[in-house]
């Protein structure tokens, strides 16, 4: 889930024919988009399973107009953000205490590799007992799977700090807040960075599975509303949604990323699971 | 610091945690409906292992995360080094392959409900969509970082195109997939908890499920320990299987 420049590749096995490549891909497109609207009349098959684009697409309007569609979206949106914001700041913190010295990174680093290899999101129910069926039992998903992932990423770039550097600097004279704002954070920025593209999708994973759990609101609630009502429109019509959400919170933090020269040599995130 | 004293330290804090844990339930000063005193999840751990009701959850967990992660791996593995080998086909599909591995596949659980059922074959195929794809980015990426002049040289040298994919490209892209398969079976073991929560009759998400609507929160702390001692042992299992055999390389830079 690092940033895959995989389009910018400089190797042999890489061919530049970009005419055809375009071509190729807005045929494909084409096709697809298509075969998505007519294959009930293809295939002879019920347009139940898959919906079709114009279906959806109408589903949208309705809803837009009833007014639920926004409130929806909004609802999951909040839910997100909420998780991971708190994560956020509760995963740097961890993330620097434990990376702060040797002593702390010996005893500590099992514990976050171990968390990280736990999957949190079996935690769900624990949370519905300990929350309720309302937002903060959301926020509580979300929020388990972003701490983990920032605490991690903080922690890594903790590591690629240079002990001499901090020695030297602390030599010359630096306190302890010029040692942190010009040799910390830059090291670790590039990681914030990742750890905090990775937390964007699993902040709504998180959301959208705790609105699965039990919801009167939010995308999720729509897809088990859906489900439960044989309204297949509206569940497609909800994943599409997550998808474009995604994918503009993706596009905005690669932006941000280009914009100011983060991700350029984007650290991998080696080993995070939601 | 002494090695010795680090792990006491450790041993030290899962220990006082356990007892303050322990202690805070036993008198009240936190909720032992929300927070079941670890005595007695032990307790209860022991007589569901003894009963053999808990064997048969993580039993099914196992198998869905094993076969989902086999398919998923060996599927993207194949269709990667294909990929990877026809590039102009790999770039006219990679736009929609990077588009479908942006979707939050988790979400997509109630939809293989919905086309397959609430078996274990819809586990399957929600693992298999969260390994495949990162599987084939990965070898795709592992291909790509092959040094063309080598492949050059081979095909002068009048290697054929199997010659070329078993000498070459499938040892040069081995740690991709090991790299790869360490991240994809952390995400198996999700995709198998996520489909047991939203439509099951067996395995632990299914068992924490139901133990939480239960309030039974015993249940759910025993099904919790249950998952992360199977996890764990995989996700790190797995970590120290590619360390031993790629510790040679630096880590893999995607």
């Amino acid at each position: 889930m690092a940033s895959l420049d995989i389009e910018r590749g400089k190797s042999a096995v890489v061919v530049d024919d970009s005419t055809m490549i375009t071509g190729g891909r807005l045929l494909l497109g084409i096709v697809l988009l298509l075969l998505w609207q007519f294959y009930p009349e293809l295939f002879g098959t019920n347009p139940f399973w898959l919906s079709r684009p114009t279906l959806i697409f109408g589903k949208a309007i309705e809803l837009y107009q009833e007014g639920s569609l926004l409130a929806n979206i909004g609802a999951t949106v909040f839910e997100t953000l909420l998780g991971l914001g708190l994560g956020c700041v509760l995963g740097v913190a961890i993330g620097l205490a434990v990376g702060a010295t040797r002593t702390m990174r010996e005893i500590f680093e099992p514990f976050l590799l171990i968390a990280n290899a736990f999957p949190k999101i079996a935690m769900a129910p624990l949370f519905m007992i300990w929350f309720g069926i309302g937002l903060w039992m959301k926020v509580a998903i979300a929020f388990s799977l972003v701490v983990v992932v920032m605490a991690l990423s903080t922690y890594s770039g903790m590591r690629t700090i240079r002990r001499e550097l901090v020695n030297i600097t602390r030599t010359m004279g630096a306190s302890e807040g010029q040692i942190f704002r010009k040799i910390v954070l830059p090291s670790i920025t590039p990681w914030l960075f990742v750890g905090f593209r990775v937390s964007l999708t699993f902040a709504l994973i998180g959301a959208v599975i705790g609105e699965f759990i039990a919801a009167q609101e939010g995308l999720g609630f729509m897809i088990d509303d859906g489900m439960a009502t044989f309204d297949t429109e509206l569940v497609y019509l909800a994943l599409l949604i997550l998808f474009i959400l995604v994918w503009c919170a993706n596009s905005v933090t690669e932006w941000i990323g280009h914009h100011f020269g983060i991700g350029e040599d984007s650290p991998t995130m080696a080993y995070t699971t939601e | 610091m002494n090695r010795g004293i680090i792990i006491a330290i450790q041993l030290l804090i899962v220990v006082s945690f356990l007892a303050l844990w322990e202690i805070g339930a036993r008198t009240g000063l936190i909720n032992p409906e929300w927070f079941s005193p670890p005595a007695e999840v032990s307790v209860r751990m022991v007589r569901e292992l003894a009963q053999g009701h808990l064997w048969m959850h993580v039993w099914a967990t196992t198998v869905e995360t094993m076969v989902g992660f086999f398919f998923g791996v060996i599927g993207g593995v194949a269709f990667g080094i294909l990929l990877g080998m026809t590039p102009r086909l790999c770039q006219i599909l990679m736009p929609y392959l990077l588009a479908i591995y942006g979707i939050p596949r988790p979400a997509l659980a109630p939809i293989f409900v919905l086309w397959f059922g609430i078996g274990l074959f819809s586990k399957v195929v929600l693992i298999i969509s969260l390994v495949y794809f990162l599987l084939l980015i990965y070898v795709i990426v592992g291909i790509r970082a092959i040094n063309p002049l080598l492949l050059r040289f081979v095909r002068t040298t009048g290697a054929s195109r199997t010659q070329i994919i078993t000498k070459i490209v499938i040892p040069s892209v081995m740690p991709y997939i090991f790299a790869g398969m360490k991240l994809g079976i952390g995400l198996a073991v999700v995709g198998a908890v996520v489909g047991e929560i939203i439509a099951s009759r067996v395995g632990l998400g299914y068992y924490v499920y139901q133990a939480a609507q239960r309030a039974d929160s015993e249940g759910v702390y025993v099904g919790l320990a249950a998952l992360g001692v199977m996890s764990v042992f995989l996700v790190l299992g797995m970590e120290r299987l590619d360390r031993r055999l790629f510790h040679w390389r630096q880590d893999v830079k995607i």
